[in-house]
């Protein structure tokens, strides 16, 4: 795709291995390429081992990569390793588990705590917490607790409104919805996404769940044996089924659902791997009665 | 069919939390040996309280818990070595694996981990060894035994778990939202594990917050603040999508597009889960509409 002018982030040729010059030596990224578009929500998938991890760790400078190289607008990240940390101000990035890391006395407290360290303003500060609690779906209430006193759910909100009250340019996450109820999950990646839409941040989602990916992604790269497999739109991605199967992933199950449609014969056109998107095509299928047969 | 498991108004209140506010609240129910029974409910819905009575990890506050004839209640007034019996018989039929698979495994050999709960029955070291083949064949794993737990998947290393647990020989295993963190592949492997467990005869109890996973078993239990809610077969469970929507839970995307084709005025059924008999309703509906 011709679409390097739009990007933020780029890979570029970049391999690393973990324990290299032992006999464990295991390829986590194998001369891989790929770019990021600016503004966009872009979900990273493939299954445990696929490299995906290490993928967002080279993005925001945490991994140095053994080959290639990390552009960050237009950038290479490396040019001047000794200023790598400020890098991570412009790319933040919210581990896996992230409630496991928040310790201080109030939620409050512990969203700004970034902020304090960058010396901002107190005002500054306070203003950014609260718009950085309710991008990430926290009720204000809330704000006065012990992060210790929330539920789950509400304490993976906080961790990830920390890294927002940063305003990173690029938001990565690492699998932010994982173990949460079918609720928690929807309220954490639809607060991520009316975040991207609204603040024009970058967002690079880490996810094993294709439904999520379908619902709440622009663009997709799969990842599979330290490679890009696919990297599309989600449309794209979405159908390269026997693709995705072989590479041990899960279509969503509204996809094997419309792709067994079509094999009967019934014409579904449109988006085909979001509920909404099939009930929307058979409707007006069935809605125009035999003008449509 | 036996009963293996009773509830009688079990309540649990945890001490110094929520106000005492029980975290399981007069529940009622009974579990057959061989059934599949998931367990689905909110974060904080009592599924997992529920669970950890159902092996006393918890001992009730209210009412009773019966498993294998086996019956515990509050006002019992067994003393401490016979409460002590109680619970070790308890926990010796109903096994339990967790969600994160790098927390359960003790040992640095995988075969080691397996006859850790072995060893300490006291068994001969060659009744050890059968037990320990036999529980890593069940679950696909014999030929990972040398092998540490480190190098294994996520799935594998639940599966070694798993393994673990039946070395006991337990009559029922609790899955505590053990495909939680796995991915797609480590997913299948521990259903198609669980599934083999339950026509081999062993009572499956599975805790998940995957409507699909959920969908696969006989029977549904929802949980909704501490108590039961909902207790019947997928196909009536997943009918029920506005009650479920309004407790924060979902139903497969295959009864949910069948839902609102039918709140559209089509004639489709409702709990219909497999995706596969919904597109043949729905190529039927297709064919009715175009060709009457």
């Amino acid at each position: 795709m011709n679409e390097t002018v739009n990007e933020i982030l780029r890979l570029s040729d970049v391999s690393y291995a973990y324990g290299a010059g032992t006999p464990q030596r295991t390829d986590a990224l194998d001369h891989v390429s790929v770019g990021f578009q600016k503004g966009k929500i872009t979900g990273v998938i493939g299954h445990t081992g696929s490299g995906k991890s290490t993928l967002v760790q080279l993005l925001n400078g945490l991994l140095r990569p053994d080959s290639g190289r990390v552009f960050f607008e237009g950038r290479d990240i490396w040019e001047k390793p000794k200023e790598i940390t400020a890098l991570r101000f412009h790319v933040g990035l919210v581990m896996q588990y992230p409630e496991y890391q928040l310790f201080d006395e109030t939620v409050e407290k512990d969203i700004g705590f970034g902020l304090r360290n960058m010396k901002l303003p107190p005002e500054e500060i306070g203003a950014r917490v609260r718009e950085a609690a309710a991008f990430a779906g926290l009720p204000e209430e809330l704000l006065k607790k012990s992060p210790f006193d929330l539920s789950g759910g509400e304490k993976r909100r906080a961790a990830v409104a920390g890294v927002i009250a940063m305003r990173p340019e690029v938001l990565v996450l690492d699998e932010p919805a994982a173990g949460l109820d079918p609720r928690g999950r929807r309220q954490i990646l639809s607060g991520l996404h009316r975040y991207g839409r609204e603040s024009g941040t970058t967002v690079i989602l880490v996810s094993h769940s294709m439904e999520d990916m379908a619902l709440y992604c622009d663009h997709i790269v799969v990842m599979d044996h330290a490679r890009v497999l696919l990297n599309g739109t989600t449309a794209e991605v979405f159908s390269r089924t026997s693709e995705l199967l072989a590479a041990g992933l899960d279509i969503p199950e509204i996809s094997r659902l419309s792709a067994e449609l079509l094999a009967a014969g019934v014409p579904l056109s449109g988006t085909l791997y979001t509920v909404e998107g099939v009930e929307r095509s058979l409707l007006s299928l069935l809605g125009k009665g035999e003008a449509s047969c | 069919m036996s009963e293996f498991l009773r509830a009688e108004h079990l309540t649990f209140v945890y001490p110094d939390e929520n106000n005492g506010i029980p975290a399981v609240s007069d529940v009622n129910l009974t579990i057959q040996k061989g059934e599949y029974v998931a367990i689905l409910g909110h974060n904080g819905s009592g599924k997992s309280t529920l669970a950890k009575l159902f092996n006393l990890i918890l001992l009730p506050t209210g009412g009773s818990i019966t498993v294998d004839g086996i019956r515990f209640f509050q006002e019992d007034d067994a003393d401490d070595a016979e409460l002590e019996e109680k619970v070790y018989s308890v926990r010796r039929r109903v096994g339990m694996v967790f969600q994160n698979p790098d927390n359960q495994l003790v040992a640095s050999i995988v075969e080691e981990d397996v006859a850790f709960g072995p060893e300490n029955l006291g068994l001969p070291s060659n009744a050890i060894r059968e037990r320990v083949d036999w529980a890593l064949d069940a679950v696909d794993m014999r030929g990972y035994a040398r092998r540490t737990p480190y190098s294994l998947s996520g799935g594998q290393k639940q599966r070694v778990a798993i393994a673990g647990v039946l070395a006991m020989k337990p009559a029922c295993i609790i899955f505590d939202e053990s495909t939680a963190m796995l991915d797609p592949r480590g997913r299948r492997e521990v259903l198609s594990v669980m599934e083999s467990l339950n026509r081999e005869g062993i009572t499956v109890l599975h805790i998940t917050h995957y409507m699909e996973e959920a969908a696969r078993a006989n029977r549904i239990i929802v949980m909704n603040d501490g108590r039961m809610l909902i207790d019947g077969p997928p196909r009536e469970v997943f009918a029920r999508v506005d009650e479920l929507k309004e407790i924060g839970l979902e139903v497969p995307q295959a009864t949910e597009l069948l839902f609102r084709l039918r709140a559209a005025g089509f004639d489709l059924p409702l709990g219909v889960t497999d995706p596969h008999e919904a597109a043949e309703l729905i190529a039927a509906l297709y064919r009715e509409v175009c060709h009457e």
